[in-house]
């Protein structure tokens, strides 16, 4: 499917220029010819989640042709799986290579490569699915969002909760106004479920025979190999993840941030205070706890609201928890409005119950208003092929705004103390000594 | 004075007509009342409490017991009233003389005003209460719903409302003089006790004449130190309410009559930081309250421990005088009050007074107006009613020190929207044995 692009701008260009040149063919059968198509998709990080992403999209029926990762151990079953895709440890080299002959790219890499992976493929038009959190730092998640918009090309970042039926309904009962105004939410997560608040190791170990540790380290400072950092224990380090907010955020903020429009106060421009409590962090690894909280101020017509995160056990306080019927889980969300409350147990925000559960027993949702999901994947790979659905987590809209409030606390966490983020300009007001971690210096050789 | 008999008899003269009472008529029978002397108990007779002591006995009522938890505190007055009856603890007072005390005076610390008032009006007392009303604002609206359901005359001990110069000052606000007024300004010199300090950690010994369980009452136990009694209390977050507490009941009611506030809608702070254990040394709380029919909203903004308004808001009105310690600044878009003062002074060189509204106390004095209320049923300006009410918002000023959060309230109903945790500062369970 060589010439699929071609046919893409072809296509685009007929819809420019007028039908009259195309008798034969309207641009109804085109799409439908193209919609019967495969994707061919190439694989940045095919070890772990990059494993599954790709054994989620061969089985929607789409072409994995290519896979790349810096350790072949850790791919060598997903290489088994499919015999056929080309094996290469460099993206770089990857996209270099197979420039014309791949559609999109999947990104499921340590949180610090994700945005030098999926700008490079999206300046070479390809379509990305990046997993959550967008990025590693704030400046890579609005050149992310930049590089999106510049080069047209269809995003989804790996919130797979998004696509759910109970989480669109439950943004669409907050939206209509049921718990009237909202001033308070509460999340917390059970994460870290990896070492935070430890020391960087002090021996080096030899690098294992199949991994490119050169590559692993990417555009971050370099470092001797250690086995404390790879496989999945990254997300604790501070150079390479973003901590368990990072990891969870993007997934536990989910349901709130998009129902009260949190994130359009980053759109808009607005100035965002965050605090940060915790059990003390290093610049190594994330703390063991921390509780952060957000200051978010009015937006898209909503009133300011004050948001918490609790991790590493941290929990709200008994006040709030004792409205909660049953047990308390280990990850969860509280809404708090003027009118009621919605409390959604678990990691993804896919279920919730309206409290106190007696005044809503008689509750009727208001009639959706958002479009329900073919699937999270599904999104994606419709929307690739040219039709008309906008995946709910792309880039633009919505990731990137994200992942910059989940970004936010790790920056409050990192910093200590109150921050006020001018989300106009990009800056922690009077704080210079954010500017490193908000756009990060790279290592020679890597660039957005 | 077999007072309740009297009372029982004046309702059903009421209920049952006059018809029974040809010679004496319903005003007769006031006046026949008035000249009676109430039976009146204290709980607290040391400190504040001598005053107040004092200040019944020279309006001649009758001082019949006195309660104190530290008979040394309250030696003084015990000499001075050889005659009434002495107790330590204030239920044992009201249940062996509870026939014959007409009413209760309530000059204890602040985390007993509640249990010591609540008591005594379910006994059909009438209660005179120090400021503030109570220790936290879950029991302040207890004593307004209790004092509403039994009826008895209440008054809360924030003598300078009784004055008329501020009843004039209410009056001249409502009449427009300054115009419509968006921002108040209040600020003290308090604390003048410590504050922003940790709990001590020795232990010494309970002074003889101290019943020190008696003393901590309904709170968390904790041992005794002087760091507490006397006085001292009013830093300690157990204990106390604070420089917002002490001061606010006095200087809050002013822009509550002459504005016509009720809740706001919302409360901020910031202030030197607290440790959960004594409040800030300083502190700026922000009261927002909504527009009430024609009046517009107005910012209240409470400064103690040295803060006070800025140089700047107050540089054309003080004219290169030094700010003062404590003050008031009520700013309305044609003038300003500042310090019972209408600015600017041309403006109102010849500026009359608006003709009274409201009624004065009985030659200006505080406790005379209470004493009468108890005799004719004319409720106090200070009633527990709107006594309860300022209490309430000034302890929503330590309700957002504490929590260091903006607090969201229903200005409607006063309920604490937001946040959540706030909830722990609403109210606290008792220690066991005490209840309300």
């Amino acid at each position: 499917m060589a010439t699929r692009m071609k046919r893409r701008d072809f296509i685009r260009r007929t819809a420019l220029v007028g039908a009259g040149l195309l008798i034969l063919r309207d641009p109804k059968s085109a799409w439908s010819y193209q919609a019967n198509n495969r994707l061919n998709i190439a694989a940045i990080g095919a070890g772990g989640q990059g494993g599954g992403l790709v054994n989620i999209f061969a089985g929607m029926g789409e072409n994995i042709v290519a896979l790349c990762d810096v350790d072949d151990r850790r791919a060598a079953e997903t290489y088994k799986r499919f015999p056929n895709a080309k094996r290469y440890k460099d993206f770089r080299r990857m996209l270099d290579e197979l420039a014309n002959s791949i559609d999109a790219v999947t990104v499921a890499t340590p949180d610090h490569t994700h945005a030098v992976a999926s700008i490079a493929a999206m300046k070479l038009g390809k379509h990305v699915y990046c997993e959550k959190p967008l990025t590693w730092c704030i400046g890579e998640a609005r050149a992310m969002r930049k590089a999106a918009i510049e080069h047209k090309v269809i995003t989804q970042m790996g919130n797979q909760g998004t696509a759910s039926d109970g989480l669109r309904q439950g943004v669409e009962i907050v939206r209509a106004g049921v718990l009237g105004q909202v001033r308070e939410v509460h999340v917390w997560s059970n994460r870290p479920v990896w070492p935070q608040g430890v020391d960087r190791p002090k021996d080096t170990p030899p690098i294992p025979p199949d991994l490119d540790w050169d590559l692993w380290l990417g555009p971050a400072p370099y470092r001797p190999y250690h086995p404390a950092y790879l496989p999945f224990v990254w997300r604790g380090w501070c150079d390479f993840g973003t901590g368990a907010l990072g990891d969870m955020g993007c997934h536990t903020l989910n349901l709130p941030v998009m129902a009260l429009k949190l994130h359009r106060a980053i759109a808009e421009g607005k100035t965002v205070v965050v605090e940060a409590e915790h059990s003390g962090c290093n610049g190594e690894s994330y703390p063991k706890w921390s509780i952060v909280r957000y200051h978010f101020p009015a937006r898209a017509g909503m009133a300011p609201l004050t948001l918490v995160w609790y991790d590493g056990g941290k929990k709200p306080p008994q006040e709030v928890l004792s409205l909660i019927p049953g047990e308390v889980p280990g990850s969860g969300c509280l809404i708090v409005g003027e009118k009621g409350m919605l409390y959604a147990p678990g990691d993804y925000a896919t279920r919730w119950q309206l409290l106190p559960a007696d005044q809503f027993r008689d509750f009727r949702p208001p009639a959706p208003f958002l479009p329900r999901s073919p699937g999270h994947h599904r999104e994606w790979v419709l929307a690739c092929k040219g039709e008309n659905i906008t995946p709910m987590s792309n880039f633009v809209d919505y990731a990137a705004y994200l992942t910059e409030i989940v970004l936010l606390g790790n920056l409050a966490i990192r910093l200590g103390g109150r921050i006020e983020w001018d989300a106009a300009t990009a800056r922690v007001r009077g704080r210079p000594e954010a500017e490193p971690l908000v756009h990060r210096p790279y290592r020679k050789g890597w660039t957005l | 004075m077999a007072h309740p008999t009297r009372r029982q008899f004046l309702r059903a003269m009421m209920l049952g007509g006059v018809s029974f009472f040809v010679l004496r008529n319903a005003q007769s029978a006031w006046s026949y009342q008035a000249n009676e002397k109430l039976n009146l108990a204290f709980v607290g007779a040391g400190g504040r409490g001598a005053a107040l002591v004092d200040e019944f006995s020279k309006l001649e009522q009758n001082i019949l017991a006195l309660c104190d938890v530290d008979w040394r505190h309250a030696a003084g007055t015990f000499q001075k009233f050889p005659d009434a009856k002495r107790y330590k603890d204030f239920r044992k007072m009201l249940d062996e003389l509870h026939g014959q005390i007409d009413a209760v005076v309530v000059a204890t610390p602040d985390h007993t005003h509640a249990v010591a008032s609540v008591a005594a009006m379910k006994l059909g007392k009438h209660v005179y209460c120090e400021k503030p009303l109570t220790w936290c604002i879950g029991e302040a609206r207890i004593m307004r719903e209790v004092a509403h359901q039994k009826k008895v005359a209440t008054q809360m001990g924030n003598q300078g409302l009784a004055s008329s110069n501020t009843r004039q000052l209410v009056e001249i606000l409502r009449s427009g003089a300054i115009g419509r007024i968006t921002e108040v300004h209040l600020w003290t010199d308090r604390p003048i006790w410590p504050q922003g300090i940790d709990r001590p950690k020795d232990t010494p010994p309970i002074p003889p004449d101290l019943d020190w369980d008696l003393w901590i009452g309904p709170a968390p136990y904790r041992p005794y130190h002087p760091a507490y009694h006397p006085f001292r209390w009013r830093g300690w977050i157990d204990f106390g309410t604070g420089a917002l507490g002490d001061i606010g009941c006095h200087v809050f009611p002013l822009p509550f009559l002459a504005l016509d506030l009720r809740y706001p809608t919302k409360v901020c702070a910031i202030s030197s930081g607290h440790n959960g254990e004594t409040y800030p040394r300083w502190s700026i709380v922000q009261y927002e309250f909504p527009a009430r029919g024609d009046l517009p909203p107005v910012r209240l903004t409470w400064y103690d421990g040295g803060q006070k308004p800025s140089a700047e808001l107050l540089k054309d009105i003080l004219k290169g005088e030094t700010i003062p310690d404590n003050g008031h600044l009520f700013v309305g878009d044609k003038g300003v009050l500042f310090n019972g003062r209408l600015l600017p002074a041309d403006q109102f060189k010849d500026y009359q007074p608006p003709a009274p509204t409201l009624p004065r106390a009985p030659q200006d004095n505080h406790y005379l107006e209470w004493v009468q209320g108890c005799k004719t049923g004319t409720p106090t300006m200070s009633n527990f009613e709107f006594a309860s009410l300022v209490t309430e918002v000034v302890l929503l000023g330590n309700v957002a020190l504490l929590t260091g959060e903006t607090v969201h309230v229903n200005p409607k109903t006063g309920d604490l929207l937001s946040p959540l945790s706030a909830r722990r500062y609403l109210s606290r369970p008792y220690r066991k044995g005490w209840a309300l």
